[in-house]
This record gives structure tokens, sequence and C-alpha cells, in this order.
């Protein structure tokens, strides 16, 4: 999957957090937050991340950018490895890579002016020479967010939800970033705001040619603005397909029964529900073979022994499942 | 009131004094739910849904919080009608968790984290049933067995924080129905859930009430979780009821142009792929409580606002003639316009 269009790719990305205990504070387990996970993201590209609480979406996000630092593995950004690179030589990498977060609320420095938040990543990449440029560069970012060039001196909390999250995006899209991880951009969201973000999203992307990483737990959400979904469960990837496809026919169990868990709007829409019993196991200590078989009503005894591989079962459709005789 | 009527909520205003101004979060709230039923307040943050569903339980903190108007008929077990803003602390400690219970959005915050679920299920069987503390414990266990709680003996001993979110949810549902409430308020009880779990939630609340004949007030913002649970459907924005009608209706006919909006702004996972290009959003933001648009609170952001018209009084709750109300001098050109 890494010709030239490849943007960003991770291969077998690991994240453990150790978990220390005793006196000693020595190490006596890990939290495997992230366990394996590979996929390519395409330039111009949308890939959304979907996944419960636990299933390791986040901390996906969080390491491909080297927010935090990965156990093992890779990410190639660009065609260049940058695993391993260090601070300094990273830079330029971050300037291109960008994240939106989940909460409008706390991700902006309350003491600092729209203005002043929109302008810090310009002057910390050295854009716009004079505070002139720099304003400017800032007016016409709001402009784009759909925010008036007015709000600039205005303060966080003079904003609603929606317009914080809007002042998020502007700050992300300040440095003309390639690549950016959109973190649970709306779920903070009243569903009315939701809506208009997302679509601030979609024109952005067209507009400005972005390559998105997009990680939610709402599903509808995802389907509307991905080109491909991956859906994660206990910090591995079950399924990769593109949106529709996955929506449509999903061949993994856990999609299926995630899908079908999904309360319709429409009150004479009777579907079968697929209730999955029980809570997502611990990821200190997650089942062997397939981390889904406690809870997947198709399991056989040899899910127990095998972790299953992610393997192309249609053309760009992945499941990771031994069984080929179902769905 | 009606024989079959619980529930009655007339003209019910609930204000805030700030010191910024006087919040108008519940401004003349009209609605009621009859035996066995469910009803669904649905609106965004501000629309006033939870402080209505705090004051019929008169949870709201005063200061700064008051009802100062309406009232709410309570029909009790003995088959009495009451109204529970007009009733003394000590009466209305009475109706709590015995005639009416409530669960939350936050298991963890509404149980008390230095206390097993046991110990705390059983307090409530003890306070309002008079049982001694063995009784109660085996009561709660049986509570904990009805929703679906495996080992339900040993989990008497868990503390909350031993438990995942959806298993506290459980216990909070097994305390709520431990004293046989005939009304359930289950303000936004599947929020903070991962959406496998959610479905857990929402089939047991459906098969409790299927085996207890209780009435459910459900308060959500998720328009998936009301065409699944409810009968009927008031619809909240900006501390107003702006329409009611039963489920079906609601969502093929929608009459109020927030309600209408607020449907398709919802991206929906079962409509074929050709009618996803976009979502169509409410433009604007949700108003400030302190300073609400004069007439109609949702001209700002309505298409069919007319200058003069929608802007000048607060439209009535109209009766539509087939059992709807709705608040909005336009819905009946709305209405054929798009018929």
């Amino acid at each position: 999957m890494n010709g030239n269009h490849t943007l960003l790719e991770i291969r077998d990305l690991k994240k453990h957090f150790p978990i220390r205990g005793g006196v000693l504070s020595r190490v006596v387990a890990s939290v495997k937050a992230v366990d394996g996970v590979s996929f390519a993201i395409r330039r111009g590209e949308v890939l959304g991340l979907v996944g419960e609480s636990g299933s390791g979406k986040t901390t996906v996000g969080r390491t491909l950018l080297r927010l935090i630092e990965p156990t093992g593995g890779r990410i190639l950004f660009d065609g260049q490895d940058i695993t391993e690179l260090p601070k300094n030589a990273l830079r330029p990498f971050r300037r291109r890579m960008q994240i939106i977060f989940q909460d409008p609320f706390s991700s902006l420095n309350p003491r600092m002016t729209v203005g002043d938040i929109i302008a810090e990543p310009l002057i910390i990449h050295g854009i716009g020479k004079t505070p002139q440029e720099r304003t400017e560069r800032v007016a016409e970012l709001l402009k784009l967010v759909g925010l008036s060039p007015d709000h600039m001196r205005r303060y966080p909390h003079e904003f609603s939800g929606g317009q914080r999250q809007r002042i998020g995006i502007a700050r992300a899209l300040a440095v003309a970033p390639d690549f950016i991880v959109a973190d649970e951009p709306v779920s903070a969201l009243d569903v009315s705001i939701q809506a208009q973000v997302v679509n601030l999203l979609q024109d952005l992307k067209e507009e400005l040619g972005l390559t998105l990483l997009f990680i939610a737990h709402d599903l509808a959400v995802v389907e509307y603005i991905s080109d491909r979904v991956a859906v994660m469960y206990l910090g591995k990837v079950m399924e990769l397909a593109p949106a529709r496809e996955l929506y449509r026919n999903p061949k993994h169990p856990y999609t299926e029964a995630l899908l079908s868990a999904v309360p319709i709007p429409d009150p004479t829409v009777k579907r079968e529900r697929i209730v999955l019993e029980g809570d997502i196991p611990s990821p200190i200590n997650p089942p062997s073979g397939c981390v889904f078989r406690t809870r997947c009503r198709y399991a056989l005894p040899e899910c127990a022994q095998v972790v299953p591989e992610l393997k192309e079962v249609a053309p760009g459709h992945y499941k990771a499942c031994i069984r080929d005789d179902i769905l | 009131m009606d024989e079959k009527r619980l529930l009655e909520v007339k003209d019910l205003k609930v204000h805030f004094f700030t010191d910024d101004g006087v919040v108008k979060a519940v401004d003349g709230v009209s609605f009621h739910v009859d035996k066995g039923e469910t009803l669904a307040v649905v609106g965004e943050s501000g629309s006033g849904k939870s402080v209505t569903s705090l004051a019929i339980m008169r949870l709201i903190p005063t200061p700064p919080g008051r009802i100062v108007g309406g009232e709410v008929l309570f029909r009790g077990k003995d088959g009495q009608v009451r109204d529970l803003t007009k009733l003394s602390e000590a009466e209305m400690r009475r109706i709590r968790g015995n005639d009416i219970a409530m669960i939350f959005q936050e298991p963890m915050t509404s149980l008390n984290p230095v206390y097993t679920v046991g110990d705390q299920i059983a307090e409530a069987i003890m306070l309002h049933q008079g049982k001694s503390r063995k009784e109660a414990m085996e009561l709660a266990a049986h509570m904990l067995e009805l929703v679906g709680i495996p080992e339900p003996k040993k989990r008497l001993g868990n503390y909350p924080h031993q438990m995942s979110g959806g298993m506290r949810q459980r216990v909070m549902i097994a305390m709520a129905l431990s004293c046989n409430p005939s009304l359930l308020i289950a303000d936004e009880p599947t929020t903070a859930l991962d959406v496998t779990i959610q479905a857990q939630i929402l089939e047991l609340m459906k098969k409790l009430q299927e085996e207890i004949g209780m009435s459910i007030l459900f308060i959500t913002h998720n328009l998936g979780v009301v065409a699944e649970m409810a009968d009927r459907v008031v619809v909240m924005y900006a501390g107003r009821a702006v329409e009611q009608a039963d489920v079906v209706p609601l969502f093929k006919d929608p009459l109020h142009p927030y309600t209408r909006g607020l449907l398709h702004s919802v991206p929906r996972l079962d409509l074929a792929a050709e009618h996803k290009e976009r979502l169509e959003a409410i433009p604007g933001n949700v108003p400030n409580p302190l300073y609400l648009p004069s007439g109609c609170a949702f001209h700002p952001r309505c298409k069919h606002y007319v200058e003069g018209l929608c802007d000048r009084e607060v439209p009535p709750l109209e009766d539509t003639g087939d059992g709807r109300q709705v608040r909005c001098v336009r819905w009946r050109e709305i209405r054929e316009v798009r018929a």
C-alpha cells in the first residue's frame, strides 16, 4: 500500500502503557492500548477510525503524531520514517501534521485571545514575519472557518461550543498542514451544531486538499465524512473497508454488532438487533487469540488459539477474523 | 385529573436568579404522562429538559433556582392526586424513591464511592419499605439479578469503582426500581455509555417496563433513542415546549421548523448512500439563556422566519386538531407548502 499516493502509513504500531506497583515501582503489567495496528492513508483521503471507549483509537491518533512515543512499530510520513526522529528533526513534520481535539472547552487557553491562540503556531513555526502579516493570516483563517475577523480580540469563554470548535480548527489550519488528526471533533457538541462542524470539515477537505484521520465513536457521523473506515476493538483493527462497503456489507462480527446497536431515528424502522453480552475486557489482560471472541456469537474454540491476521477478503476490504463462512 | 393520567405538569416555570440576571430555564412547560407510557423530552443543551425533570422531583438547587409558577400534579400509589410543588420536604421525601425514582447520566457520580452497592440499594429499601437489613439485602440481590448482573450475591459487596459504566448504570436502575415506583425519570441514562452498552440498557429498560408496568419520563438529546423508546415526545427549545406528538407522526411529519431541522441534521445509518452528500445543519447557535431572542426563541435560526411576525410575541402552543401541539405561528402554511 506504499505507493506515491500514500501520505501516512503506520506498520504494526504498538503502545503499551506500563503499570507500576510495589515499593520499587517495578513494572508489573502493561495496558496494551494499541497492539499492532497497520494502515495507510492516501493523500486527500479521509480515514475514519471508530471504536468504543478503550479501543485505543485516540492513542493511535496521538502516537502517530508522536505526541506520545510508540512502544513498537513504524510511522512513515510522506515516505520518511519519523518513528525515531529527534525533536528538532521532527519539527518540520509537526508543521505538516496537526490535531483537533474533542473538548472545545479545555483545549483553548482561557487567558489568550482568539487571535493569539490562532497566531501561536505561526510564531512557533516562523510563518508570517511581522505581527501585521500574522494578523492578516488569522483574519483569513477566521473567515475560512465561518467566524468573523472581529472575533480576534475576544476570549474563548465568549464563544459557544460549536464556535470554539471552529477556533480549534482554525488553529490547526494556521500552519497549512497536509494532514490532520480530528479526535472526536463533534462528540461534545449539540446535534444541530455537529452537522455544521462536519460540513465545515468536509468543505475544508475539498478546498484545501486535506488528508484526515477522523476518530469518533459515532458510526453515523464517520460515514458522512470518511472515504474508508477502520474499526478498532481492544487495541486492534478488526475491519477496514471503503466506507459504503463497510456499512452495507460488514464482514466482521464486531462491526455487525456495532452497526446494529446504533438506534435509528425512525420509529417505523424495526431491525433485528444483536445485543453484545458483557463489557469490553480489560486491555491489561486481553483474551487470547481473537480479542473479540468473548463477546462474539460466532466464536469457535479455535478463536482462542490464533490471533487472526487482518487479511483482504474483497478488494480493499480487510477483516481480522478466522471465520470466512459467516457474513 | 383524568383517570389514566399519572403526572400532569401545568405551565411550569423554573427561574434561576444569578448575578448576571434571571435565567428562565423552564418558562411555561405543560405535558402529561399516562400510566404505563413512555414520554420522551428531547432538546439540546439549555433547552430546560433536565431542569424540568429536577423540578418534578423538587431537586432544583435553591438558591439560585426556584419554581416560580405552575403545578406538578402526581397520582400517588394511594390514588390521591397531589401538587408536588406544594408538598413539604418531608412529604416529598416519601414520594421520592417510593413513587417516583430517578436515574442520571453519570452513574459514577450518583453512586457513593465509599459504600458497597449492596449497602446503597439496601439503604433505599430499608428507608422506604421499613424492611430489616437482612431482608433488604436479599431484595437487593434479587434486584441485581433482575437487571441482569451476573453473580448478584457476590456483586453486593462490590464498590462502584469495581464495576464498569454499564454495570453501574444497571445498579442505578436496580436501586431506582427497588421500591416499585410508578414513574421512572431517566435523565440521559445512556449518554455516557458506549453504543453496545447503550443497547443493553435500553433493552433492559423496555423489558422491565413491560414486567413492572411503570411509566417512564425519558430525557434525552438522542433522536435515535427517542424513536426506539418513546410513545410520545415533547420537543423543547430554550425553556419551552415547541412541539408535542406521538412518536410516529412526530418523526414522519414534524410540524415545528426546529423539530424538522433537528431530524434533518442527524446523520443516519439507515439511509441509502446517495442521500448522504451533506448534512442539513441548523445555522447559528443555541441562544444564551440570559439573552433569549424576542418572540419565538428559534426565529434567528429559522428559515421560515418572517420579520414582524415571529419576533414580536411568543407564539402560543396550539392544538393542531389531531392530538398534537405546536408552538409556531406559521405551522399551517409550512405544512401546506410541504404537502
